[in-house]
C-alpha cells in the first residue's frame, strides 16, 4: 500500500509540466506546492542568499517568498519551458528588494559618488579562469560580504540583467548613482576574489 | 591578476554571470516542513485585520444604534424620537396640534379651529397626549372624516388640584398656579359652537405639520378665536417639544395603494478566511427600495424611495475553487438602517433598525489577488421594523435576494 502511494507521489512529482504544476498550486493542492518547493527551492535560496548576504535572513526570505508565490501563482501565465522558473525568480527577487527597501539597507550618498567615483576609482579586475575554478557557494559568500548597496547593484545589473534605469528605479536612487555604484562594486568584488585566491593558494 | 584590460573585465564578469545563472544553494533542511506549517496557519496579514475589521463594524453598528436612539434612555427616546416620528413620519398626514401652555390655571380650555385644506382627511384620527410625567396615547378617535373647510373643535378640561392666587402670565391674563391635570376629550367634527364664558384660554399653540399641504393655508380662525388672547401658531413641527408636557396631537392618515419594485442590493464586502474554504464576511450593503404610491381617493401618483445601508455578517463556504473564480454558499444576518427616505421631494423619517436573515449562492470573479466582483442569488427574510413607512419588505418579508458588489478577500 505504501508503495502504491509512493509510486503515485513520484508520478505526481515527475510528470507534471510547469503549466500543470502552476495550475495545481493555484488550486492549493498541497502535493503540488511541495513539488514546486522541491524543484525550485535551491535556485530561489541562491537568489535570497546573494541579495541578502545573510543565511538566516535568506532562509526566512525563502519561506516568505514561497508563501507569496503560492498566494499569487494564479497570475502566472505559461509561455515556454523555463518560464515558471523565471517567474519564480522574479517574484523572489522582488520580495528580497522589498525587504531590503523596508530595512533601508542601501543608503547611498550620491554626492560622494559624483565627486569621487570617476576620478579616483582604482579599477580592479580578476581572471575568468579563477571564477571558473571557484564554487557557487564560494562566490556567493564573497558577494555576500559586499556592502548592501554594492551587493544589490551587482545582483540587479550584473547578474540579473537589469538596466541601470531599472535598477535605479527599484532601489530608489538616481541612474547615475547606480552606474557609479556598479563600478565600485565590481572593483570591490574583484579585489575580494583576488584576495580570496591568494589566501587559498597560501 | 590585478589590473588588466577592458576585455578581461568583460571576461571575468561573463564567467561570473554564467556561474551564477542557474546556481543553487541547498535550502534549509526543515524548509518544507516550516513552510507547510506556515501554509496551514492563518494568513499573516489577518492578525491586524482581525482586529481592525470587527472594530470598524462595531463602530458602524454603534453609530447606527445611536442615531436610531436605541441607546437613549426611555424618556429621552420618547421625547426625542417617538413622538417626533409620530408627528412627522408620514408626510401626508394633515396634523394639528393643540398644546395648552404649561401652568395654565384655566379650569376649562376650549379652542375652535378652522382647519382649511383642500385635501380630505379620513380614517383614523389619533389624539396623543403627554402629561408631565410620561408620554402616552390617551385617546383614539376612529372614523373621523374631515372635508375641506371642516371645523375641528377641541375641548380640553383642566381640573385644578389647587388654586392659588398667582400673578398674571405673560399675556396679562390672571393665572392660577396649578399642577395641570389635563383631561382631553375627543375631537369632534362640527363641534357645537363654544360659549364665550367657557373660553378663557390664554394661550394655545397650534402646530400644523408640513408635507404635501405645506403650501396650503392653515389658519386659526373665525371670530370666536379672534377674541382669544394671543395664539401661538406655528407651522414649524420642530417646536412641538417646547412644551411637551401638555401636548395634544391630532393626526389622520390618508390611504395609498402601493406598488413596490424589487429591491436590488449593492455592496462592498470583506471576507476573512479562517480555513481553506471557510470565511467570515462583513461589509457595507446599500439597498434601494422604490415604491409607486397611488392615492386611492384622487389617483394622485407619487414615488417613494427608501435608501438603506446595512451591515451583513455571514459565513461563506466555497465549494468550488478555481484560480479565477469561486462558487460559494453564504448564510448569515444583516442589520440595516434607512439613511434617506423620500416621497417625491419630501423627506421621510424612517427610524428603526431593519434586521434580516439571508442565504445565498454566489459566484466571485477575481479581479486582482484580493479584489473580486460577486453576484449572488438567494432568499432573504426581514423582520418587522415597526416603521410607519410601507416598503417592499412589509409586503414580502421573505423574498428573492439579488446581490452584486465588490469584495476584498483576506
Amino acid at each position: 500500500m505504501s508503495n502504491f502511494f509512493s509510486r503515485r507521489r513520484m508520478s505526481f512529482s515527475t510528470d507534471l509540466t510547469e503549466a500543470a504544476l502552476a495550475q495545481a498550486c493555484a488550486a492549493r493542492k498541497r502535493r503540488a506546492q511541495e513539488e514546486l518547493y522541491t524543484r525550485y527551492a535551491g535556485a530561489l535560496m541562491a537568489i535570497c542568499l546573494r541579495y541578502l548576504g545573510n543565511k538566516t535572513e535568506a532562509e526566512d526570505m525563502l519561506q516568505d517568498a514561497f508563501l507569496h508565490i503560492f498566494d499569487c501563482i494564479d497570475k502566472f501565465q505559461y509561455q515556454k519551458s523555463g518560464s515558471l522558473g523565471n517567474w519564480l525568480k522574479q517574484v523572489t527577487r522582488n520580495e528580497c528588494l522589498q525587504y531590503l527597501r523596508r530595512q533601508k539597507k542601501w543608503v547611498i550618498d550620491s554626492l560622494e559618488d559624483d565627486f569621487n567615483i570617476l576620478q579616483d576609482l582604482e579599477e580592479e579586475y580578476t581572471d575568468s579562469s579563477v571564477i571558473n575554478q571557484m564554487s557557487v557557494t564560494e562566490l556567493i559568500d564573497l558577494i555576500s560580504e559586499l556592502p548592501d548597496g554594492y551587493r544589490t547593484v551587482i545582483n540587479l545589473v550584473l547578474l540579473d540583467g537589469c538596466s541601470h534605469r531599472e535598477a535605479a528605479s527599484m532601489m530608489g536612487i538616481q541612474e547615475k548613482t547606480s552606474s557609479s555604484q556598479l563600478l565600485r562594486a565590481k572593483s570591490a568584488l574583484a579585489k575580494k576574489i583576488n584576495h580570496y585566491i591568494e589566501e587559498k593558494e597560501l | 591578476m590585478n589590473k588588466q584590460g577592458h576585455q578581461s573585465d568583460d571576461k571575468w564578469l561573463n564567467s561570473l554571470r554564467h556561474k551564477m545563472d542557474g546556481a543553487e544553494v541547498p535550502p534549509p533542511l526543515e524548509g518544507w516542513t516550516r513552510l507547510e506549517s506556515a501554509l496551514d496557519s492563518p494568513k499573516r496579514g489577518i492578525m491586524l485585520w482581525s482586529w481592525l475589521i470587527p472594530s470598524a463594524v462595531a463602530m458602524l453598528a454603534l453609530v447606527f444604534l445611536w442615531n436610531d436612539g436605541m441607546l437613549y434612555t426611555d424618556v429621552e427616546r420618547r421625547a426625542n424620537n417617538e413622538d417626533t416620528a409620530l408627528f412627522i413620519d408620514t408626510p401626508f398626514v394633515d396634523s394639528v396640534m393643540i398644546a395648552p401652555t404649561k401652568g395654565l390655571s384655566i379650569s376649562k380650555q376650549s379652542a375652535r379651529i378652522n382647519y382649511s385644506t383642500q385635501r380630505k382627511v379620513k380614517n383614523s384620527a389619533t389624539i396623543i397626549s403627554m402629561d408631565e410625567s410620561r408620554c402616552s396615547r390617551i385617546a383614539m378617535t376612529e372614523g373621523v372624516e374631515l372635508a375641506a373647510s371642516d371645523t375641528l373643535v377641541k375641548e380640553t378640561e383642566v381640573k385644578s388640584s389647587e388654586q392659588d392666587s398667582t400673578p398674571e402670565n405673560n399675556d396679562g391674563v390672571p393665572v392660577t398656579n396649578v399642577h395641570p391635570v389635563h383631561k382631553y376629550t375627543n375631537i369632534y367634527n362640527d363641534y357645537p359652537s363654544i360659549e364665550k364664558e367657557h373660553i378663557r384660554v390664554c394661550r394655545l399653540s397650534l402646530i400644523a405639520s408640513s408635507g404635501m399641504i405645506s403650501n396650503q393655508k392653515t389658519d386659526v380662525g373665525g371670530n370666536t378665536l379672534a377674541s382669544f388672547n394671543p395664539m401661538n401658531i406655528d407651522t414649524n413641527v420642530g417646536k412641538i417639544y417646547e412644551e411637551p408636557e401638555s401636548a395634544l396631537l391630532y393626526r389622520a392618515k390618508p390611504e395609498y395603494a402601493y406598488d413596490h419594485d424589487f429591491p436590488v442590493k449593492v455592496g462592498l464586502g470583506v471576507t476573512i478566511s479562517f480555513a481553506e474554504r471557510w470565511a467570515i464576511e462583513t461589509g457595507l450593503v446599500y439597498t434601494k427600495l422604490r415604491s409607486r404610491l397611488t392615492d386611492i381617493r384622487d389617483d394622485e401618483k407619487m414615488t417613494q424611495t427608501v435608501h438603506y445601508l446595512g451591515l451583513p455578517l455571514r459565513l461563506n463556504y466555497s465549494w468550488l475553487l478555481r484560480p479565477k473564480y469561486t462558487c460559494y454558499t453564504a448564510f448569515g444576518g444583516i442589520i440595516e438602517r434607512a439613511v434617506d427616505a423620500r416621497i417625491g421631494d419630501k423627506s421621510l423619517d424612517v427610524h428603526g433598525i431593519q434586521c434580516g436573515l439571508e442565504g445565498a449562492l454566489g459566484v466571485q470573479y477575481k479581479l486582482t489577488k484580493q479584489w473580486g466582483v460577486f453576484g449572488e442569488i438567494g432568499v432573504s427574510h426581514y423582520f418587522d421594523d415597526d416603521s410607519h413607512v410601507e416598503t417592499y419588505r412589509d409586503e414580502h418579508a421573505t423574498s428573492l435576494l439579488l446581490n452584486f458588489g465588490l469584495r476584498l478577500d483576506f
